[in-house]
């Protein structure tokens, strides 16, 4: 009843106070055109083409292609009210790229056409070899003031590709340019995960025959080994203040779930049962942390304290639930299968609802961007496997192009300032 | 000494019978007026106890015609308080004529609501019971003439947005069909309230 409704409050001389209620907002991108402000200059017109590809990727903005505009005005003051309403563009961003020898200074204005005036003005600053970064920053911002949560384009993301049976694990922008090969290796390499700071990394390595967890600090390149044991160690996962470990072990027998105090490298024993429990995930507190385990006959969704060791399980639907990890402290999302299809679902850990995200068969290994509005995971069409991406608020998917046979184990990094 | 009393008496009737009657006639106009309306129909006000919800939460979308029938419907022990057929018969003709202008409220509400939801992009940082109200003043031929922001959400960006809905509405083209005494009690000065569920 109240969905939609117009109260109307009686005064004495019949006068209503009617109120409007908006409750449903369009499921439509913002229409927007990205100009160089003032002059053309190739700098200029690769900042303009890259926040435009940044937009454009969100499934969230509409970006008008420079062809279609009625008048291309190189400022403000030139702006025409009119022919921008016939296009029903919300708003202009105009981009004033000065870059000097030792210097990349990008000034973004963001003019409202409805208000026909400008709305918002920042700037950003950078070296002249960090052009994309620097323009990854602009579209951030501009995401930001429209729809007031951080943008992604800016952050990395960690994979692992594998041609020719040689596994590479990469860094690369969101974008996925600006590819970084950190680790090659004959054997197969899983599980790669970002420290909360977004200095270090750690990953299960097959190099000495066995699954074994490595850390590595990203800007010296130095690795270790977080236990030596000759049981298999995996699904390495960081707690939120980085100082702990949770991992996976059969270093007792069979699969149980461990945390490691990464300073003085003492072990703390999280589960202890017959069944296998692994791929833990820390709840954002640091608190908790969920699992998978098979205790129950089936694959299922399991949440521990780390403090008070008390279980629960969290998902009841379906007899395959696993790989799970936290989108928000109400909500986490996991690999459901559904009939002969593995989806990407989330679950709401009040109501207990199970929705399924993703249309694709065969999805493994979801990840979450760092401002929880995108998942991206990996996927198969064939033999072919390949990233793909949902957009939770605007529901777009995506797939990101196909440049290796074989391309999993998505990680997103944290926010990169 | 009797005819006084009888005079006396009398008076008394007759000042009954006009407070009666003006008390029937204003508590029903007070009933109409405090109608709750969604964009396809009437519904009784919550704070409302004396009428019953349940009854008009089922009706299905209605025209105008429809609907004027709908408020017809009176409680029986009401209509018996109605002996005088000029004066049913008056208030018959005031329960439609109201029953028309709610139509036309409804109606225009409702194509208000629709518009501007189809022009609202919602930011994502959305928080539980976040609202925003702007107080919107029309001229005659329902061009937006003010937008006042009358209660922040204390959220930038979602107040921007339902700003920037507004601004693309511009005007309310249907206001020029509605009378004079409509337009002034309902759409020259309302409010616009932008709730996400």
């Amino acid at each position: 009843m109240k969905k939609i409704l117009a109260l109307i409050v009686f005064s004495l001389n019949f006068h209503a106070d009617l109120v409007l209620e908006i409750t449903e907002s369009a499921s439509k991108p913002i229409k927007i055109a990205i100009l160089e402000k003032n002059n053309n200059s190739l700098a200029g017109q690769e900042i303009v083409e890259i926040v435009r590809n940044d937009l454009l990727r969100t499934g969230e903005f509409d970006v008008v292609a420079n062809d279609e505009l009625l008048s291309i005005p190189s400022n403000e003051d030139e702006v025409i009210q009119r022919d921008w309403l016939l296009l029903d563009v919300d708003s202009i961003v105009f981009i004033d790229v000065q870059s000097e020898e030792n210097n990349l200074d990008i000034s973004y204005s963001i003019f409202d056409i409805s208000y026909n005036d400008t709305e918002d003005k920042r700037r950003v600053l950078g070296l002249p070899d960090s052009l994309r970064q620097s323009s990854h920053y602009v579209s951030d911002g501009v995401y930001k003031f429209f729809y007031g949560i951080e943008g992604i384009s800016s952050t990395k993301l960690m994979y692992v590709t594998k041609t020719s049976n040689i596994h590479r694990l990469i860094i690369s922008d969101a974008d996925g340019f600006n590819e970084q090969v950190l680790l090659k290796s004959n054997s197969p390499i899983i599980s790669p995960a970002w420290s909360s700071n977004a200095e270090q990394i750690a990953y299960v390595s097959f190099e000495n025959n066995r699954a074994q967890v490595f850390t590595q600090n990203l800007a010296s390149g130095q690795r270790e080994l977080i236990i030596s044991s000759k049981s298999s160690v995996s699904s390495p996962a960081w707690s939120p203040n980085n100082k702990q470990l949770a991992f996976a072990s059969t270093k007792d027998g069979n699969s149980e779930i461990y945390v490691i105090d990464l300073k003085t490298k003492k072990i703390n024993r999280l589960t202890e049962n017959l069944a296998i429990d692994t791929e833990p995930a820390w709840s954002p507190d640091g608190k908790k942390i969920i699992f998978t385990s098979d205790r129950s006959g089936s694959p299922q969704i399991y949440e521990i304290d780390i403090r008070t060791k008390l279980k629960r399980r969290l998902t009841t639907t379906g007899n395959y639930n696993a790989r799970a990890s936290y989108l928000n402290k109400t909500e986490i999302i996991l690999v459901h299968r559904n009939q002969t299809d593995f989806n990407i679902a989330s679950l709401n850990l009040n109501s207990r609802e199970l929705s399924v995200l993703t249309s694709t068969k065969n999805d493994e290994s979801p990840c979450i961007a760092p401002n929880g509005n995108v998942i991206i995971y990996s996927t198969k069409d064939g033999s072919l496997s390949y990233l793909a991406g949902v957009n939770i608020s605007s529901k777009v998917s995506f797939k990101l192009p196909a440049l290796y046979g074989e391309l999993k184990e998505p990680a997103w990094s944290p926010f990169i300032r | 000494m009797i005819r006084w009393l009888t005079a006396l008496f009398f008076s008394i009737v007759v000042h009954i019978g006009i407070f009666f009657g003006y008390s029937a006639f204003s508590l029903e106009k007070n009933d109409a007026l405090k109608r709750k309306i969604t964009n396809v129909n009437f519904l009784e006000s919550e704070i409302d106890e004396e009428v019953e919800p349940k009854k008009l939460k089922t009706t299905k979308p209605k025209t105008k015609n429809e609907n004027i029938e709908q408020v017809n419907i009176e409680p029986r022990e009401k209509r018996k308080e109605i002996e005088n057929l000029d004066e049913y018969l008056k208030e018959e003709e005031l329960k439609k004529e109201n029953s028309y202008k709610f139509g036309i409220v409804e109606q225009i509400s409702s194509k208000v609501i629709k518009d501007i939801e189809g022009l609202w992009v919602r930011p994502n940082n959305i928080s539980k019971g976040m609202f925003v109200d702007f107080n919107l003043k029309l001229n005659r031929i329902g061009i937006i003439e003010s937008i006042e922001l009358k209660r922040s959400s204390g959220n930038q960006t979602f107040d921007r947005a339902a700003l920037t809905a507004i601004r693309k509405y511009k005007q309310i083209k249907d206001i020029r069909n509605v009378d004079d005494e409509t337009f002034r009690t309902y759409f020259a000065d309302f409010t616009l309230r932008f709730k996400p569920e």
